[in-house]
């Protein structure tokens, strides 16, 4: 097994980890999901199967569950409804579009604007100032490492949207938006007029 | 209240903003335009052949299938006489024992075919499940790599294929592990090929593809020379349309033929691009029918188009040749196959080789991959004696 492999296969035993660590609020849930990953079936792990339908999760991804993993996860996605209900319904809304769902209105396909991504750039460079402004710094870390690792083509995709989304960061969104829902945090960090005193 | 916005702005943490700036400079380079290309129009059209004069054919071979079933042929010219073809062969269409199979005519018979992509090797090359293949599409570009562009499933049906990509450097003796296309953000889902690239100027290709999954409608990729995905565009009015089969006609021209998969018109569409691919003329139905059943198009060294089509409305009991100058108005030119009852006779690839020999594999009855080859002057006498298309 080489070592690309087995990057991708631990990280679908993370996902997996997550997936209990939600159901069961246990710390050993973590290495089960990857003990799980591991179980071989049908020839092949359980990891090559959930991959074989999945795919690799984006870089975004794979930073939300390294930090969940260190107990880190952003408060205003871990203890609000805004963000991951902005997300979620934003994803919903991309994959409807890219999916061809709305193909009687038009062809336009937003995941195109993933190849040539001057567009993109442009939103994200306006969505940084809010998230800096927000005072929302651990966004921004991550918006970095997922623009670092597009340029470095660490994912096999070369379109910027796969880095930055996957469906299954869209679904969990939706959930924590849902079990969020009432609950609203202050940012990471306190904005400078609320600590100048 | 500008002196707060000032100390707001300057009292935030500005190591993450930095970083992100430092980010977007790496990351500037994928700003860069793609380089406007034209097609190769002499790489994928072989310069017309001294004329014969001479009617020869069809010569028919049968080629030698390994399993029951056998569907979805493609076709390349592999040079100094010989040609490769590869189709999918298995108890039966999506059953799990399917295989890619590549077979060899060493200018005197047509070699046994040899798997060169199944579940198991797919599975070993990328680390996935794969449950079955299908539509291999062979392409020799000028480097001399022989390409097999293919789909898998996971799970699911036929709309829920990605496309796998593996090259040859020895014409089909061995080849290199395949690699996934990525083609869509959900879950790689529902990117379909059936025809051959359009090289292009750059040493990268087009691929015409199609999509299944929630609608159907016909895509082009643009591939670099690795064949990786750089830029993908849907065709304008081609819902329903699937399977796009597409030539060059000159430097910036080319043009598409698509399957008819549910308009309610069963018949073939047409689309024109002025610009190498960047952009296409909305599909438009011309006097040719179409049963839901793929068709090939092939840009013969003379100039003139030629397609195979199944020229019923709702069967694969014939198969047919037209003839046409312009892609919009067409003559026919022969019969290849008149079956009856629930014979099929399906999915067409064309190709015309070096020495100008017109060759058309097909799906015969389901059970084996059948090729007739012609030349043009044979072809010619034969469309004489076929009606027009009313």
């Amino acid at each position: 097994m080489t070592t690309k492999l087995l990057i991708a296969y631990s990280l679908q035993g993370l996902m997996l980890g997550w997936l209990l660590q939600q159901l069961f609020k246990n710390r050993w849930a973590w290495p089960c999901g990857l003990l799980l990953a591991a179980l071989p079936l049908a020839g092949m792990p359980l990891a090559g199967h959930l991959r074989g339908f999945f795919g690799d999760p984006s870089i975004t991804s794979i930073q939300l569950l390294v930090l969940a993993l260190l107990g880190r996860s952003p408060k205003s996605l871990a203890q609000d409804w805004r963000a991951p209900l902005l997300i979620g319904l934003g994803g919903v809304l991309f994959y409807t579009l890219a999916l061809g769902g709305a193909i009687k209105l038009g062809m336009a396909d937003p995941y195109r604007l993933g190849y040539q991504p001057g567009i993109l750039f442009g939103a994200l460079t306006t969505l940084a100032l809010f998230l800096w402004w927000r005072g929302q710094a651990l966004w921004l870390w991550l918006l970095s490492i997922d623009l670092l690792a597009f340029a470095q083509a660490f994912e096999l995709s070369q379109n910027l949207w796969d880095s930055l989304l996957d469906p299954q960061l869209v679904f969990v969104c939706l959930i924590l938006a849902y079990r969020n829902r009432g609950h609203q945090t202050t940012a990471n960090y306190a904005p400078a007029d609320s600590t100048s005193n | 209240m500008k002196y707060k916005l000032l100390k707001n702005l300057f009292s935030r943490k500005p190591a993450a903003l930095i970083a992100f700036l430092i980010a977007l400079a790496a990351a500037v380079d994928s700003l860069r335009p793609l380089p406007r290309t034209t097609f190769a129009i002499e790489e994928s059209q072989p310069a017309p052949a001294p004329s014969s004069g001479q009617q020869r054919g069809p010569v028919i071979h049968d080629l030698p299938n390994p399993a029951a079933s056998a569907h979805s042929a493609s076709l390349v010219d592999l040079g100094e006489q010989q040609l490769g073809a590869a189709w999918f062969s298995g108890s039966r269409e999506g059953a799990s024992d399917v295989s890619i199979v590549f077979s060899r005519f060493d200018g005197t018979q047509w070699q046994a075919p040899r798997v060169i992509a199944s579940n198991e090797k797919l599975q070993d090359d990328q680390g996935r499940i794969t449950r079955k293949l299908g539509n291999p599409v062979l392409w020799l570009d000028k480097e001399a790599r022989l390409h097999l562009w293919f789909v898998s499933v996971a799970y699911g049906g036929w709309a829920g294929s990605s496309i796998n990509h593996q090259i040859s450097y020895d014409k089909g003796a061995s080849w290199q592990p395949a690699e996934k296309l990525i083609t869509s953000p959900f879950w790689n889902l529902s990117t379909l090929v059936r025809t051959p690239p359009l090289p292009l100027s750059d040493g990268g290709f087009a691929l015409p593809v199609y999509h299944e999954f929630i609608s159907k409608y016909s895509e082009w990729l643009r591939l670099d020379h690795s064949g990786k995905v750089v830029d993908k565009l849907r065709i304008d009015g081609a819902r329903h349309q699937i399977q796009p089969s597409a030539v060059a006609l000159a430097p910036n021209q080319a043009i598409m033929v698509t399957r008819d998969a549910g308009s309610g018109q069963n018949a073939i569409h047409v689309s024109l691009s002025d610009d190498a691919g960047r952009h296409w003329s909305n599909l438009e139905a011309v006097k040719l029918a179409n049963p839901n059943a793929s068709v090939a198009l092939l840009r013969l060294n003379d100039g003139r188009l030629l397609l195979a089509y199944n020229p019923q409305e709702s069967s694969r009991q014939q198969l047919a040749l037209a003839l046409s100058s312009d892609g919009k108005s067409w003559s026919p030119a022969m019969m290849l196959e008149v079956g009856q009852d629930s014979d099929e006779f399906s999915y067409p690839a064309l190709l015309q080789d070096h020495a100008g020999m017109i060759h058309v594999a097909y799906t015969w009855k389901r059970t084996h991959i059948r090729l007739q080859s012609f030349t043009s002057e044979f072809l010619d006498s034969q469309a004489v004696k076929s009606r027009p298309v009313p």
